[in-house]
Formats: C-alpha cells, sequence, structure tokens
C-alpha cells in the first residue's frame, strides 16, 4: 500500500458529489436493514438501476454504503420489535428485545452502533493493507474446512438455548429438516418439492425469519392477556453507561476479528459470522447464564460481527473479482455493467475506483455513527406507539418486504405459514432461533461434506489430514466437551464440600 | 511477494489490453430484412429475468432495455422484473400464465432448455414463441497457474493414469460445466471427478485454492483472472480459437472434440398474433444493429449470431435436442 493511494482515494471519496452519495447510501442502506424483509442483496439489487450513470466510483461508494449501512440498520427492528431487518441481525433479537422490554431500547441501539463502527472501521483498515493477500487466505478455505466450520457452527446452537435444552434441539432438528427441500444439486433429485416449482430452490431463509420471529412474536403479544405495554421511560440518557462499555469491549473486539475472518470466507457470510460471535461471547462470559435475558455483550458482539463481514466480503469481490455471498455478486453484476472487468487487476487497473470506495468506507462508518447514535433514542420512541397501531403497520411492511426481494407471492405465503408456527411455537416456548439458524447451516453443511468426500472418493481422512479442517474440529470437539468438563468439575468441588462435613 | 509482480505467462501477454474485444467479423450473421409491423405496444412491456439481479442474464436484459428505451426501437416504458428461482421454472411458468399479452417478454439462456428436459418445469419451449437469438457465449477450460498441467492433453493423460483422480469443479449437476466435463469424458475417454459449488464464483475460488484442478467458466469470468496470471487457459470449448485470444487453441485442434455454447435471446408468450410477433421480430433486428448491443457484445465477450423468427425456432430446437441427448447421457433427463 502506497501512502499516495489512500491520499488519491480520499481526494476521489471527499467531493461533494461522493459525499453526497456516500451518505445517500448509509442513509438507504439505514433504512433497507431496518424494514423487515428487505435484505442488502435484494436492496442493491432493486436500487441498481438508479445508479446507472453514475462514474463507477460513485455508483460503488453508494452501493457499499447501502451494504454496510444495512448492517446498523438492520438492528434497529431486531431491538424494538424482534424482527430481524436482514438475516444477519437474527442474534440481535435474543437479548435485544429483552432489553427493550426492560426499557434499554436505546443503550442497545447505541451500543450496536458503536460496536458496528469500530468492527466497520478496523475491517476497513484489513481491507486496506491485506486485500491480497487474505484473498489468497480465503481461497485455500476448501470443501472440508468449510464442513468443519459448519460443525463448529451445529455444537453452539445449544448454546442459544436459554430455556430448556431439549426444545432448542428440537427446533434445531426441525431447522434441518427444512434445510432439505429443494433440488439436489449434486444428482438434480427433487427432495420435498411435490413438483412445486416455488420449493425448487429450497425454503428461503428470510421468509422464514420473519414469520417466526415478526410475526409470531406479534400474535403471542395479541393473545397474552396482558399487554405489553408502551416505555413511558425518558427517552434522553437512554446511550450507553459506563457499565455497559464495561461489559461490551470485549464482545466488540472478538466479534470484529470472527466477522472480519468468517466474512472473507466465500460462501460463510454476515449471518454465520454474527452467530459464530454470539455463541463465543456466550462461552467466555463470566455470566453466560444471563445471556438471552437481554445482556448487553449478546447485542454488541453479533452486531460487530456482522459489520466487520460485510467489510471482509468485499475483499474476494475486489482483489479477485469473486463474489462470496449474494450481496457482492449483485455488486459484481454493477461492476460489470459499469463497464470494469472485476478480477485481481482491478486494484492496479482502477485505483481510482477501489481507494475511494475504500476512502469513503471510513467516512460511510462516521456518518453512520454521527446518524445512530442520536437517532437510538427516536428510534427507540416507536415503542411508545400503542400495540394497536404498531402492530399492523409492522406485518404490512414484512410482508411487502419479502413480496418485493423475488416479487413471490409463494414467499409471502412462507411467512404468513411460519407466523402461525412462530405463535405455536412461541406460547410452548421454544425457541426460534436455532431453527431459522439450523436452515442455513444445514444445506452448506450437507454440500460442503458430499464435496469433501467427493474430493477425497469417500475417504473421510481428508476431514483431519488437512491441517486447517482438523484444528476446527478439534475446537468443536472441545465446545462440546467444555460444558461436559465443567459439569464434572462442579459436581467434584460439590463433593468436595460435602466431604468436609 | 507473489501479489507485486503480476506474473505475464506466454498467453496473459498475449491478451490484449481489452481482453474481450471478441470481433464481430468471428461470426459475421446476415441480418434479414422483415416487413414493419402494423401493431404497436400499447401499455408498458414487463420483462421477466429468469435470474437475480446481478448476473448475466440480468445484465443481458438491463442493457437491452436500455438501448431499446433510449434509441427510441420501443415507445413505451420497459421494466426489467426479476422472477428468480427454480432455474428458471419459476419465471417461465409465470409467462405460460401470461399467454397472448404481447406486452410480456422474457429472457432465455441454456436453462430455458435443460430445466424443462430434466423435468423441473411445467413448462417447455414449446410453450412459447422463440422470437430472437441475439448472441451466445463460449466457456475455456483453465486450471491455476500452479498446476502442473499446461495443455489439455496433459490433463488428459493425467486422468488416464488415475481415474477420477482430476477434480473438475462447476455450479450444478446438468450445467454448462457438467456437460463439458462429460463431454470431455466421452471424446477422451476418461472418467473426472464432477464436484458441484453453490454458484461459478465459488467453483471459481475452489480452482484458486486448489480444491479442484479444472474448471470452464466463460472467457469474461475468467479473463482477469488469466491476464493476472492466476489462471492458465488449456483450451477454448468452441468451434473456432477467439480472435482476442489467438494463442488459446480449441480442445477440438488438441484432438477431443468438446463444443458448448450459450445462446441469449428473447421469448414471447404463446398466443400472439402474427403481426405482434413480427413487431418483436423487427425490435430484435434493430437492436442486433445498435451500437450500444454492439458494445455490449463486444465488452462482455459474447459472439454475435441472430436467429430470428422461425431460424430462431429452429436454432432453439436444434440446441434442445443436443441438450436431451446429452443430459440423457448424465442420466439426468426426465424419461420421456
Amino acid at each position: 500500500m502506497e501512502f499516495n493511494d489512500l491520499i488519491l482515494g480520499f481526494s476521489i471519496a471527499l467531493t461533494p458529489s461522493n459525499l453526497l452519495f456516500a451518505l445517500l447510501g448509509v442513509f438507504l442502506g439505514t433504512v433497507i436493514g431496518a424494514l423487515p424483509g428487505i435484505g442488502p442483496s435484494a436492496g442493491i439489487a432493486v436500487l441498481l438501476p438508479v445508479t446507472f450513470g453514475m462514474p463507477p466510483v460513485t455508483a460503488m461508494i453508494m452501493l457499499a454504503g447501502i451494504y454496510y449501512g444495512s448492517m446498523y440498520g438492520g438492528t434497529i427492528t431486531s431491538v424494538l420489535i424482534n424482527t430481524p431487518g436482514e438475516s444477519a441481525s437474527v442474534m440481535t433479537t435474543l437479548d435485544g428485545y429483552q432489553m427493550a422490554l426492560k426499557g434499554r431500547a436505546g443503550a442497545a441501539l447505541g451500543m450496536a452502533a458503536i460496536g458496528s463502527f469500530i468492527a466497520g472501521t478496523a475491517s476497513v483498515v484489513l481491507l486496506m493493507v491485506a486485500a491480497p493477500p487474505l484473498a489468497d487466505l480465503a481461497v485455500t478455505f476448501g470443501p472440508p474446512e468449510y464442513f468443519a466450520l459448519m460443525v463448529l457452527g451445529l455444537t453452539t446452537l445449544a448454546s442459544l438455548t436459554s430455556g430448556s435444552m431439549i426444545k432448542g434441539l428440537l427446533m434445531a432438528v426441525v431447522g434441518l429438516m427444512f434445510g432439505t427441500v429443494g433440488i439436489d444439486l449434486m444428482l438434480g433429485a427433487p427432495r420435498f418439492v411435490f413438483d412445486n416449482v416455488n420449493l425448487m430452490d429450497g425454503i428461503d431463509f428470510l421468509p422464514v425469519a420473519v414469520g417466526l420471529f415478526a410475526i409470531g412474536e406479534l400474535l403471542f403479544n395479541l393473545y397474552q392477556p396482558v399487554r405489553t405495554e408502551p416505555i413511558k421511560a425518558k427517552l434522553s440518557g437512554l446511550l450507553p453507561t459506563r457499565q455497559d462499555w464495561r461489559d461490551s469491549y470485549g464482545g466488540v473486539a472478538r466479534g470484529t476479528a470472527i466477522g472480519f475472518f468468517v466474512g472473507i470466507l466465500p460462501g460463510a457470510g454476515a449471518t454465520i459470522a454474527s452467530f459464530l460471535a454470539y455463541a463465543t461471547e456466550k462461552r467466555v462470559s463470566k455470566r453466560p447464564e444471563k445471556f438471552g435475558t437481554g445482556v448487553i455483550e449478546g447485542v454488541a458482539a453479533p452486531e460487530s460481527a456482522n459489520n466487520a463481514a460485510s467489510t471482509g466480503a468485499l475483499i474476494p469481490l475486489m482483489a479477485l473479482g469473486i463474489p462470496g455471498s449474494g450481496t457482492t455478486a449483485v455488486m459484481l453484476g454493477a461492476l460489470t455493467l459499469y463497464g470494469m472487468q472485476p478480477g485481481p487487476l482491478l486494484m492496479s487497473t482502477h485505483p481510482d475506483v477501489f481507494w475511494g470506495l475504500v476512502a469513503s468506507m471510513y467516512i460511510g462508518n462516521v456518518m453512520l455513527l454521527v446518524l445512530n447514535l442520536p437517532l437510538a433514542p427516536v428510534f427507540a420512541s416507536i415503542l411508545r406507539i400503542p400495540y394497536e397501531i404498531l402492530i399492523p403497520v409492522i406485518i404490512g411492511i414484512a410482508l411487502v418486504g419479502v413480496y418485493s426481494v423475488e416479487n413471490s407471492v409463494f414467499n409471502v405465503g412462507v411467512t404468513v405459514v411460519f407466523g402461525a408456527i412462530g405463535f405455536v411455537m412461541r406460547v410452548y416456548g421454544y425457541p426460534a432461533a436455532p431453527l431459522v439458524l439450523a436452515l442455513v447451516l444445514g444445506p452448506m453443511l450437507e454440500r460442503a461434506l458430499r464435496q469433501s468426500l467427493q474430493m477425497s472418493l469417500g475417504s473421510p481422512e481428508i476431514f483431519v489430514t488437512r491441517p486447517v479442517s482438523a484444528v476446527i474440529l478439534a475446537v468443536a470437539l472441545l465446545a462440546m466437551l467444555f460444558p461436559l468438563i465443567a459439569w464434572f468439575r462442579s459436581r467434584r468441588a460439590g463433593l468436595a464440600v460435602a466431604g468436609d462435613c | 511477494m507473489r501479489y507485486s509482480a503480476l506474473r505475464s505467462t506466454y498467453i496473459a501477454a498475449a491478451i490484449a489490453v481489452a481482453p474481450l474485444a471478441t470481433a464481430l467479423a468471428q461470426s459475421a450473421t446476415a441480418v434479414p430484412s422483415l416487413p414493419e409491423s402494423s401493431w404497436k405496444p400499447e401499455r408498458p412491456i414487463e420483462f421477466v429475468v429468469q435470474a437475480a439481479a446481478g448476473g448475466g442474464s440480468d445484465l443481458f436484459a438491463r442493457t437491452v432495455a436500455n438501448i431499446l428505451t433510449k434509441d427510441g426501437i420501443v415507445s413505451v416504458p420497459i421494466n426489467v422484473v426479476n422472477k428468480p428461482g427454480g432455474s428458471g421454472a419459476v419465471a417461465y411458468a409465470y409467462v405460460n400464465r401470461k399467454r397472448g399479452d404481447p406486452h410480456v417478454i422474457a429472457t432465455a439462456t441454456s436453462s430455458y432448455l435443460t430445466t424443462p428436459i430434466q423435468g423441473h418445469s411445467p413448462v417447455t419451449y414449446k410453450d412459447f414463441i422463440n422470437t430472437a437469438v441475439l448472441c451466445v457465449e463460449d466457456y475455456v477450460g483453465v486450471v491455476r497457474t500452479e498446476s502442473p498441467y499446461k495443455t489439455l492433453k496433459e490433463l488428459v493423460e493425467a486422468a488416464r493414469k488415475k481415474p477420477n483422480g482430476i477434480r473438475i469443479g462447476g455450479s450444478s449437476v446438468g450445467s454448462s460445466d457438467n456437460i463439458i466435463e462429460n463431454r470431455l469424458e466421452k471424446a477422451a475417454g476418461i472418467q473426472l471427478n464432477y464436484i458441484v459449488f453453490n454458484s461459478g464464483g465459488e467453483a471459481n475460488a475452489a480452482l484458486l485454492g486448489g480444491s479442484v484442478d479444472l474448471a470452464g467458466p466463460n472467457p469474461s469470468e475468467a479473463a482477469q483472472l488469466i491476464q493476472a496470471g492466476r489462471l492458465r487457459p488449456l483450451a477454448m470449448f468452441s468451434p473456432e480459437r477467439l480472435d482476442n485470444w489467438p494463442d488459446v487453441p480449441t480442445a477440438r485442434e488438441q484432438g477431443y472434440d468438446v463444443t458448448l455454447e450459450q445462446h441469449r435471446g428473447v421469448i414471447l408468450t404463446a398466443g400472439a398474433t402474427a403481426q405482434q410477433s413480427l413487431y418483436w421480430q423487427n425490435v430484435m433486428v434493430k437492436l442486433f444493429k445498435s451500437d450500444g448491443f454492439k458494445k455490449y457484445m463486444k465488452d462482455n465477450g459474447l459472439r454475435p449470431l441472430l436467429k430470428i423468427g422461425e431460424d430462431s425456432e429452429k436454432y432453439i430446437a436444434e440446441q434442445d435436442q443436443y441438450y436431451t441427448e446429452i443430459l440423457t447421457a448424465l442420466g439426468i433427463a426426465k424419461k420421456p
């Protein structure tokens, strides 16, 4: 990296029109992230035609702004109404919504914004100094390594449940089962498709998440004899306290690291990053039993992770021309539309685009912090709206959002059906998070397993002979044994005490 | 450091600055002259794309819509509508429900044929008017630069010594990579190990990371990686060498008769009248002659191929027969 390159970048990013479009991008991103159903990839796709006619660097600045801006925005609805605005915010609902119920929505939103800012900025630094070597590292991650990562993900699923472990695991199994629907890519065989063209690509994650979380929660609210009262607390002074910060900074740091490294892997993405960050945080926490009841580090860690991941995902795109996620695939298409060939030469043939984008991301993250911190209490004031008014509005927005992603009425139906399922689950105390995460992990796990075994012509040795995969699997094994060891030790300690008597 | 100096391999050096300037002269297509149509659209056009925004088909549709509007070829607004899902099945089922409405057109490429052949779609190409084929895209066999294989022959010989020892990455069963694999196996009498990834992008990542040995992307997808010295092209799976890649031999030249091309065209719902059909044929001819479309083909490494009306129907039927034969050999065609 040349210092001059960064100067060039800032000279491009600081022109009035680029500043304006960066601001527009992060603002639209916040809105898109906040709207349930519309995630960043759909948002960018819908807004793509708007960028035609702009200079490529301006267009990329705006699109990237939408991408990382949506990671900030996704927090808002997760915290306030238990509705993940996009898939990477599912984990935020677990503690964020509980915080909102306790009247601490402002603190949750504020901490999410600060964590996102730190994670976003740290990731841009890494993008700037080390994009090509990091991209090369990312592509060495083959199917066995992905398999190991997914196994690690599955072992942490149980830790997402604050209530009954059995119920959590049951829901994970249900999620894995729904994950098998669709045409099998390897053999072309339809599985649980019932000749319905809409089921061929499987059940989409987003309608399920919106149904289970948003619609399910809203129905449950109507069903409860005692309504959740709108918050009456004063809204000023709802920002994070010193204690909140002390509780969160470790989570922000770990979330950033996990998010970034999962983000650069093509095919893993922000959702898995936020999920691993939350699970890690719970495991290293001194108060794991409080997770799911509204602890602030349970918001800070996944929110930092999804932001770091969205920046990390730009690395294989910018350094190799390989899209690692749905959103970066749309951005790759956008680059082509602007007449550029994405690939390893992009940084040298179009330094203005790369460095302008990098510089704009520093500025964009500051803009988002400035936008979100003062606005956190304002957003939180949504909770003052009576439920009779809020609920129909949310349901309307959620269904329109789900429809708009693929112009699909079928997905609206999926949302409604899973809304009903979510309601029943809520009534009987079955957690939704393991179900949706298993739905994401399951197909990836299956694919990675089959790809690996095909690579090795059937020998499972491939998982342990490749060092990276072996290490991750060992960590997963430890993660499974850890609670057992802890239980064993506490029992011995208990026996020792008993022996003293 | 490996990245600082871009290795200029023999082939990469031969690739010009504009790597995809496919010479238009390569397959000079005669442009037919048609009588004018008496029909004109009365409402905005719905242009259905069978894939998500940002992909090749989306790029095609948005470029076409843009040119048709800007050059005044179509006087009403054109709305591009993405209906992804089921490898085209969702979109074509939707278009079929609009039967008889000449204000609905759709993009069509290989999945338009291969999805119904596998029995995954309720409609086939016979349910639509195949108005025009406009261009085709080729495929190139690539290995990573660290690979020991310098020619297709070396790779084939390695595969002969060790059946299933060479891994080829692709995006799904029945996709272009799978077809190339099957044709190459048949032509060379070898057995390759086909590994399915979720998308072409993930397959390229697996190739760069060494998880697979060979991939068959479009030239436009591979151009930059070749130019930067990260991938090495072994063979073009086209009938002739590309004009701008004169040093990349075809598979046919190397003794393996493997060719595959992906067409891009536009279809119309069944039930349109002869005049309505003629209107769209005229539009497509004007589009093909426009500077904007020529630039699009050049920028994206597409080979111009114009088939209009009856010619288009004939071309689509031939392609369908070709795909049916291959997919039957792969064991994934639906039994008649």
